[in-house]
């Protein structure tokens, strides 16, 4: 153990070190100043339980219905080789189709060990790289390697896409995060309509209440062509 | 042959047939490697009775340790889809033990290929009701909605131009998964003893790491 090492597992103590996972390395990256935050991510220290343990419990964790339903999603659009995802791969990436492989790499021979699905995932995205291979399209969960603070974090995407020219792109940045929002029901408006256009009484009701909620403003576009209200349905929940 | 019943009909097979029976009607329906939710949607559609997928998470170890107990015993098994590569059994698959071995080995096409099979053997199940079953069909655009140009919505679906748009699909991928599946499945029947043929090989430290 050279001397940093020392000194960083004298400040974690006897606790085992926790390693890197995605959620920690984007927060290291987005506090690069934070010489504190930086020793104690080095050092594996568990930064929850320090803060619990000095009076400050983190407020949130993550919703465990978020979770669920991101889980239920994910086995969605993965169910029978990917079936769904090709369809949106084909349609948004022109993907073309005879590339429909799908390789599950969150087992190899039956093995979780992060280690072997590592090698394995390093061999299938090199040959999915190398140019007369027509093999691979849809990796899913690899584990890739990354070293943070001279220590190894294994991060795993949901899935991996290899598109033919040239470039694997992750899941997360497939779609991105959700910039639009389109409602099933009727938008009810909250307020009376003054002398205005209704797109613009809907834009002005809807930001009034996103500002209530601390979030950015959004443009409105109504889905229902027809200039009037489709209040009908909401008749009977007037007073 | 299969036998559709409008659901309701039947009510009495939910009851007189022990689970791996009503697994194998779907998966020979189907004919290919399937997991346990498309399975028990599959029995629901064209056999009037449902169960929940979760009885099945279990199901494939019975049968191992029934096979090694007393190989051979009973007539089929519910066993794996092996892995192309390793030969370890395939995450979540469940499959029959008759089938030959190319249709159990799972390279990185035959999930597509598979799903197409499946659609093909829907369609065609669909096609033989003699009564519009909506179970049934909205299996089938479950299936259609995924594949190019099989239907435009739901209700405008035709079994057999879905059957055509799958075909399509299919000659594209055939060759090259008939190619991975018949090597892989020479490597089994040479390298594996017949409970690891139906079951599987598994590393060495799986159960250790599971276990830790």
């Amino acid at each position: 153990m050279t001397g940093t090492e020392a000194r960083l597992a004298r400040i974690r103590g006897r606790a085992l070190p926790r390693s890197h996972k995605a959620r920690t390395i984007a927060a290291l990256a987005s506090n690069p100043g934070c010489a504190r935050r930086a020793i104690l991510d080095a050092a594996g220290a568990d930064k929850q339980r320090i803060t619990a343990y000095a009076g400050f419990p983190a407020p949130f964790g993550q919703s465990r219905f978020a979770l669920a339903r991101g889980n239920a999603f994910e086995a969605q659009v993965k169910a029978d080789g990917g079936a769904e995802l090709l369809t949106l791969l084909r349609e948004h990436l022109n993907l073309p189709i005879p590339e429909a492989h799908y390789d599950d790499l969150s087992e190899v021979g039956g093995s979780a060990s992060p280690d072997l699905r590592h090698a394995r995932t390093r061999s299938l995205l090199a040959r999915a790289a190398s140019a007369n291979s027509a093999e691979g399209t849809m990796f899913d969960h690899p584990l890739l390697r990354l070293e943070v603070g001279s220590r190894h974090a294994f991060l795993e995407p949901d899935l991996i896409a290899f598109q033919l020219h040239g470039k694997f792109q992750v899941a997360a940045e497939l779609c991105g995060p959700t910039r639009r929002w389109r409602s099933l029901t009727p938008y009810l408006p909250v307020r009376h309509r003054k002398r205005e256009s209704l797109k613009d009484y809907l834009t002005a009701d809807v930001r009034t209440e996103l500002g209530y909620r601390g979030l950015p403003p959004a443009s409105v576009t109504p889905a229902d062509p027809e200039p009037r209200l489709p209040d009908r349905w909401a008749q009977e929940f007037r007073c | 042959m299969v036998e559709a019943f409008p659901p309701g009909a039947s009510r009495a097979s939910e009851t007189l047939l022990p689970l791996r029976e009503q697994v194998h009607q779907a998966l020979s329906l189907l004919t290919v490697p399937a997991a346990p939710r498309l399975i028990a949607t599959v029995h629901e559609a064209f056999f009037a009775s449902t169960f929940p997928s979760a009885r099945l998470t279990s199901m494939r170890r019975d049968e191992e340790r029934s096979f090694r107990t007393a190989p051979f015993a009973r007539p089929y098994y519910i066993c794996a889809a092996l892995t192309a590569d390793l030969l370890a059994p395939v995450r979540g698959l469940l499959a029959i033990s008759t089938w030959p071995m190319e249709r159990r080995v799972i390279g990185s096409l035959s999930p597509r290929v598979d799903f197409l099979t499946g659609a093909i053997r829907v369609a065609e199940a669909v096609e033989r009701l003699p009564a519009p079953v909506p179970a049934a069909r909205r299996l089938l655009w479950r299936f259609a909605a995924s594949i190019p140009a099989a239907a435009e919505s739901a209700t405008s679906m035709d079994p057999h131009e879905v059957k055509q748009a799958v075909l399509a699909e299919f000659q594209v991928h055939q060759a090259a998964d008939r190619a991975t599946r018949r090597t892989a499945a020479a490597r089994a029947r040479e390298q594996l003893d017949d409970a690891q043929q139906l079951f599987g090989t598994r590393m060495g430290l799986a159960d250790q790491r599971r276990g830790s």
